[in-house]
């Protein structure tokens, strides 16, 4: 248990730390990025003015002293789940990545569960049916699911008239279900001709319970692909809430880049570390729950 | 599959090299003045485009290539065509400042190609460094932790951050966070691949004919896991291809005027999505993706 949260809260902080450091690499003082993000920055040729602004935005976001100093004391505050104040409008950055969490975690979640249980249907269907055209349609169709861009995905639904979070969720379902069901197809169909489903047919299981074993016993090498779904969905919300105009966490994020708006970024970064970290761990949980053989090791 | 697969890779990449003489506005070969000269696209020549068609006169002719059209710069003696729908001049039609889409979608190959294989490259060798050290040195356990964590980083997403934050533009940080995550991954399935290798008779033989460790790993483990390394940078290469259209639709990939697949998607979403503009690129990632994928699926 410790373990877990270990991992989650280190792998949040590592992506935390390295997001700063990045923005102490960018151009000129963290005060004076902070105040130009603000878009209250006077020019250059007003400098006593500028000096103010710039001190007034380093004593609001805490931006005095060194690179590592400044680094140092954004990791302490969030020792108390205080992000900082997004350089933009000063509104604690927590309430900014919430006002877009919501939406990408509704989209997200239909998407995975659309991605593993639509794929693995879809895979064990195309197993069971095992005819050359049905096989011929299943394969090229996940070939071009898995291969086309989810930008482009997402652009036809919105030209066919496509709106909202259901359509998002299914563009970005498309491609990961893909892979899913080509993984479950091709597990399956070895089972369904190995000696446990020869045993099992022999002492009168259906056809459709041969298949359930047969997709239990593929659980632990299907686990990972929830951590592999769930960090697609999260990388290619930023594409889908552009292509379909949704307010989601892949749109502040946008905006947060364009303005080089720091802690927020930092905030995003923290807190998709923290879900890729999270997802890994159920992944595992998964994986051992399925597979007491996996329990043993350390 | 795996044939046609392989075919259409070798295109893409010829295309991608090709591209100054499959679409430019300068012929392949002229003859002015009673003077040839040959591959003109090779040398920065003026006049070219309908300048050059009215110098010509009765005894000059010139070769020019199969899309007489430069993909960034517009010389025309005609109105500028703007969103045109596809015709005999424009096979497939022009985008929002009267530049030819085919000429750019030929371009936009290199864009793609060389991300490619810049992003392939780097992910393989950063791999295989890293995967020897995590089999060569005690401290490799934490490499593999490492490597777990970084491998579900996801692109797209990193990119803009770290843009965002740096303020740095540019191909060269894209293709390092793009191979970055790829070479974590490559690295842990090539130090399960090693190990796997390292416990085979033959190994051992090496080892006691007096081969050094690093050489045993290198000359006898590494080509063991050729196979699998050969699949991984496909699979590279294919992310790469689909994070670039991603990200150049965001407008966060190539600047401005370079030809891009992403980018005509990008421009398609700014222009009541045109469907040459959008069907075209479209297609041409789907293909290449598909032919690296299909290279990327083991053997049977």
């Amino acid at each position: 248990m410790l373990r877990w949260a270990a991992r989650i809260v280190g792998t949040a902080v590592v992506t935390f730390v390295l997001a700063w450091a990045l923005a102490e690499c960018g151009p000129g003082s963290a005060a004076e990025r902070a105040a130009g993000a603000a878009g209250t920055l006077p020019p250059t040729e007003r400098m006593s003015e500028r000096r103010t602004v710039i001190a007034e935005a380093a004593r609001v976001h805490g931006l005095d002293g060194g690179a590592v100093s400044r680094i140092g004391r954004a990791t302490a505050r969030l020792a108390t789940f205080d992000l900082g104040r997004s350089w933009r409008d000063r509104r604690p950055v927590g309430d900014v990545i919430g006002d877009g969490l919501g939406l990408t975690a509704r989209i997200a979640i239909v998407a995975m569960v659309l991605a593993l249980g639509g794929g693995a249907v879809a895979g064990a269907a195309a197993a069971r049916t095992r005819g050359r055209i049905g096989g011929g349609v299943f394969g090229a169709m996940t070939a071009v699911a898995a291969a086309a861009p989810v930008v482009w995905l997402a652009l036809m639904m919105v030209d066919a008239g496509g709106r909202g979070e259901l359509a998002a969720a299914v563009a970005l379902a498309i491609a990961p279900a893909a892979a899913v069901a080509v993984q479950v197809h091709a597990q399956l169909v070895a089972f369904l001709a190995g000696p446990i489903a020869t045993a099992a047919r022999a002492r009168g299981c259906s056809e459709a319970r041969v298949a359930t074993h047969g997709l239990r016993a593929q659980l632990p090498a299907l686990a990972p692909l929830i951590t592999t779904v769930g960090a697609y969905a999260l990388g290619a919300s930023v594409v889908v809430e552009r292509a379909f105009a949704l307010p989601g966490l892949g749109r502040l994020t946008m905006d947060a880049a364009g303005r080089g708006d720091a802690p927020v970024l930092a905030g995003v970064a923290a807190l998709a570390g923290a879900i890729v970290a999270t997802l890994s761990v159920i992944a595992e949980l998964v994986a051992k729950a399925a597979d007491p053989r996996l329990r043993g090791e350390p | 599959m795996r044939r046609l697969a392989a075919w259409i890779a070798i295109a893409l990449v010829a295309i991608a090299v090709l591209a100054d003489f499959l679409a430019a506005d300068r012929p392949l070969v002229l003859h002015d003045d009673g003077a040839t000269s040959w591959l003109l696209n090779l040398h920065d020549a003026e006049p070219r485009g309908d300048r050059l068609r009215a110098t010509l006169g009765p005894d000059d002719w010139a070769i020019w290539p199969p899309l007489a059209h430069d993909p960034v710069e517009v010389r025309t003696d005609h109105e500028l065509a703007i969103l045109e729908a596809p015709s005999r001049r424009h096979v497939l039609g022009t985008d929002d400042r009267g530049r030819d889409v085919a000429a750019r979608l030929i371009h936009g190959t290199r864009t793609s190609a060389t991300i490619a294989v810049a992003t392939a490259a780097l992910a393989l060798a950063l791999a295989i460094v890293l995967a020897l050290a995590a089999v060569r040195f005690r401290a490799g356990r934490a490499i593999l932790v490492a490597c777990d964590a970084v491998a579900a980083a996801p692109p797209v997403l990193t990119v803009i951050a770290a843009q965002g934050l740096t303020g740095a533009r540019g191909l060269l940080p894209v293709i390092l966070l793009i191979a970055l995550p790829r070479a974590a991954d490559t690295a842990r399935l090539l130090a399960a691949e090693l190990r796997r290798a390292l416990a085979l008779p033959f190994t051992e033989a090496a080892r006691a004919a007096g081969a050094s460790p690093l050489r045993v790993l290198v000359r006898h483990a590494l080509p063991q896991a050729a196979p699998m390394l050969a699949a991984t940078t496909a699979l590279t290469a294919a992310t790469a291809v689909l994070s670039e259209a991603s990200l150049a639709f965001l407008g966060a990939a190539a600047p401005a005027p370079t030809p891009s697949w992403g980018e005509l998607l990008a421009q398609a979403t700014a222009n009541d999505l045109r469907w040459w503009l959008a069907v075209p690129a479209g297609l041409a990632i789907t293909i290449a993706t598909w032919a690296l994928l299909t290279l990327a699926r083991p053997r049977r």
